[in-house]
């Protein structure tokens, strides 16, 4: 899976990166119980700081899509938990996306089309 | 020996400018990943675009070829300078300067392309970073004890000349009248041989730990892209860490068998040679693997804005302190790095004191060495008093008249072609010194405070004359 990190960008590099982890598990490019790099070997290869992968991996780890421990490193979790709701965060942002479109010009159709391909 | 050094020099030389003509002057720019440094896309094969690249292509191509000509010419011209020392300095001094001067087209190309870039209005993807997660730090094709055998092995041989020159063991097999300055040799030459060897084994770990390129959204051909890669590195670090090894093995035979320098020499030529046969080996499989992925290839970074003049890596947002080089062959620093600005001060600072050297050794070869007695001294002066012998304290002192039929062998010190002044073993008898211009025949043989010395003036005339005053104050 190829992740994609823009320096100038306004996200932070530590969510771009643990957003296209969350996408690619949610795709299936990583798959269940699949082994990521280790923080080091991540910060290497991708030329930042160590302290920034390990956030990362805190993070998603926190919201139950991997597991760490000191023997495996990290691996995506065999089952995440789904609750069936969506979050009040990304309750949010799905309503700006919307407007945003909506405001462009964008049919509900077509938002409707991208929600099929992305789901 | 003369004609050894020009063989060495041009061994050395004529593969490093052609590589540099075939490799980054290619005939044909459409097929190259990078144009002079910058990235190579869609927009620059467009018809009236590609009329601009082929322009700029063919012009710093015809320089770059007018270089090499030239080069060539002036290589063959320095085996003919007749002074050894002035064709030495002239020989260093050309490496530097013609391995700058050969890339002079590729920066003029590589701001061209960069200034055409803008002109069709192309941003660089300045920051933006790919990594394939699958690949991360789980490539390596570098096998440990494929570089630490030879590597051990060369340190035995080492060892056992070093024990040797000490005297500690006798190496069976030696010449019958080996002497201290052949042991030193041996030392000396297998001594460098294995500092080689000792540097390329962290280098062969860098390269093997160096990031993993994305060329596809497909992780299995990242990954064997980078694997093809670093195979191909790895051998060829494995391969040079073997010629290393086989240098040092053979030195230390041919050393017990023949005592002949040129020999020596010779042997060197053949590793240069050899070394220059295996980066040949390494680029052309290197083309092969670009050539094979080429296809495959749909991810492109373009980050040309951090390679100053296409060849300098220079991002401060990158923490990695290597990556591969885009020109050429192998990894470079990132100078933006505090380890790659070390390097670069580093690198510099020893450019600066080459060049200082080779201004000194080239005065000092052209000083006269001069002899004169005063103040009850016999003093050695070129361009400073180098030796100052005590009449008092000289034992014994005769007059040689031939100084070309010496033996003079360096142990330490300066040795320009006809002067040597230093640490020498001479006629066989090691820790001489000597203070000898032998264009002049006449010398004098003086032996004080439990030293021999060998000393002559810049004529057969002052010679003698020193020799006189010499012989005066004793009998006084």
């Amino acid at each position: 899976m190829v992740i994609k990190i823009d320096e100038y960008s306004d996200v932070p590099i530590y969510m771009q990166i643990r957003n296209q982890i969350v996408i690619g598990i949610s795709s299936g490019e990583l798959a269940p119980g699949e082994q990521l790099p280790t923080v080091r070997a991540l910060a290497l290869e991708m030329g930042i700081n160590t302290m920034t992968v390990s956030k990362v991996y805190q993070l998603l780890k926190s919201e139950g899509y991997i597991l760490t421990d000191r023997k495996n490193g990290a691996r995506v979790r065999e089952s995440i938990s789904k609750s069936g709701v969506l979050s009040e965060e990304n309750k949010t942002e799905l309503k700006r996306i919307v407007s945003e479109a909506r405001l462009s010009g964008v049919s509900k159709k077509d938002i409707l089309k991208l929600v099929d391909e992305y789901y | 020996m003369s004609i050894i050094f020009n063989i060495i020099m041009l061994v050395i030389m004529i593969p490093c400018v052609l590589f540099i003509f075939l490799y980054d002057y290619p005939a044909k720019w459409r097929d190259k990943k990078y144009i002079y440094g910058v990235l190579n896309r869609a927009e620059f094969k467009e018809e009236k675009v590609a009329v601009r690249v082929d322009e700029i292509a063919s012009a710093c191509r015809k320089n770059a070829k007018w270089l090499l000509f030239v080069s060539l010419i002036l290589m063959v011209l320095f085996c003919f300078i007749p002074d050894f020392s002035i064709r030495l300095i002239v020989w260093t001094s050309f490496i530097f300067v013609d391995l700058v001067l050969m890339f002079v087209p590729f920066t003029k190309g590589n701001s061209e392309m960069k200034s055409l870039k803008r002109e069709l209005g192309i941003a660089s993807e300045k920051g933006v970073v790919y990594t394939d997660l699958k690949g991360a730090g789980a490539i390596h094709t570098l096998k440990k004890s494929g570089i630490i055998v030879p590597s051990i092995l060369a340190t035995v041989f080492f060892l056992a000349a070093l024990l040797n020159d000490i005297g500690v063991i006798k190496i069976v097999g030696l010449l019958p009248d080996q002497n201290a300055y052949q042991a030193r040799l041996m030392t000396g030459m297998t001594g460098s041989l294995l500092f080689i060897s000792f540097m390329l084994i962290p280098i062969a770990f860098m390269m093997d730990g160096i990031r993993n390129e994305v060329i596809s959204e497909d992780s299995d051909i990242n990954a064997n892209y980078n694997r093809a890669k670093k195979k191909n590195m790895a051998d060829c670090m494995v391969m040079f860490t073997w010629i290393n090894t086989a240098a040092i093995i053979l030195m230390m035979i041919m050393m017990c068998i023949w005592d002949n320098q040129i020999l020596y020499l010779g042997l060197f030529a053949v590793y240069m040679l050899s070394i220059m046969i295996g980066i040949f080996l390494y680029a052309k499989r290197q083309k092969a693997i670009e050539k094979r992925y080429k296809k495959e290839t749909s991810v492109e970074i373009d980050d040309d804005d951090n390679w100053i003049l296409g060849q300098i890596y220079y991002n401060p947002n990158d923490k990695r302190l290597n990556v591969t080089k885009r020109v050429g062959v192998g990894a470079t620093v990132n100078m933006a790095h505090p380890v790659g600005k070390m390097i670069g001060v580093v690198a510099i600072l020893l450019l600066i004191f080459t060049f200082v050297e080779l201004i000194y050794v080239g005065i000092l070869s052209q000083s006269p060495m001069v002899l004169r007695v005063e103040d009850g001294n016999v003093i050695c002066h070129q361009m400073k008093d180098d030796y100052a012998i005590s009449i008092s304290d000289i034992e014994d002192i005769s007059l040689g008249s031939d100084s070309s039929s010496l033996k003079l062998r360096k142990e330490s010190g300066y040795d320009m072609e006809p002067k040597y002044k230093g640490k020498y073993s001479i006629d066989d008898e090691s820790g001489c010194i000597s203070f000898l211009d032998l264009d002049t025949k006449a010398y004098i043989v003086i032996r004080a405070d439990g030293k021999k010395y060998y000393i002559n003036a810049p004529s057969d005339e002052e010679t003698q004359k020193v020799y006189n005053e010499v012989v005066e104050h004793i009998s006084e």
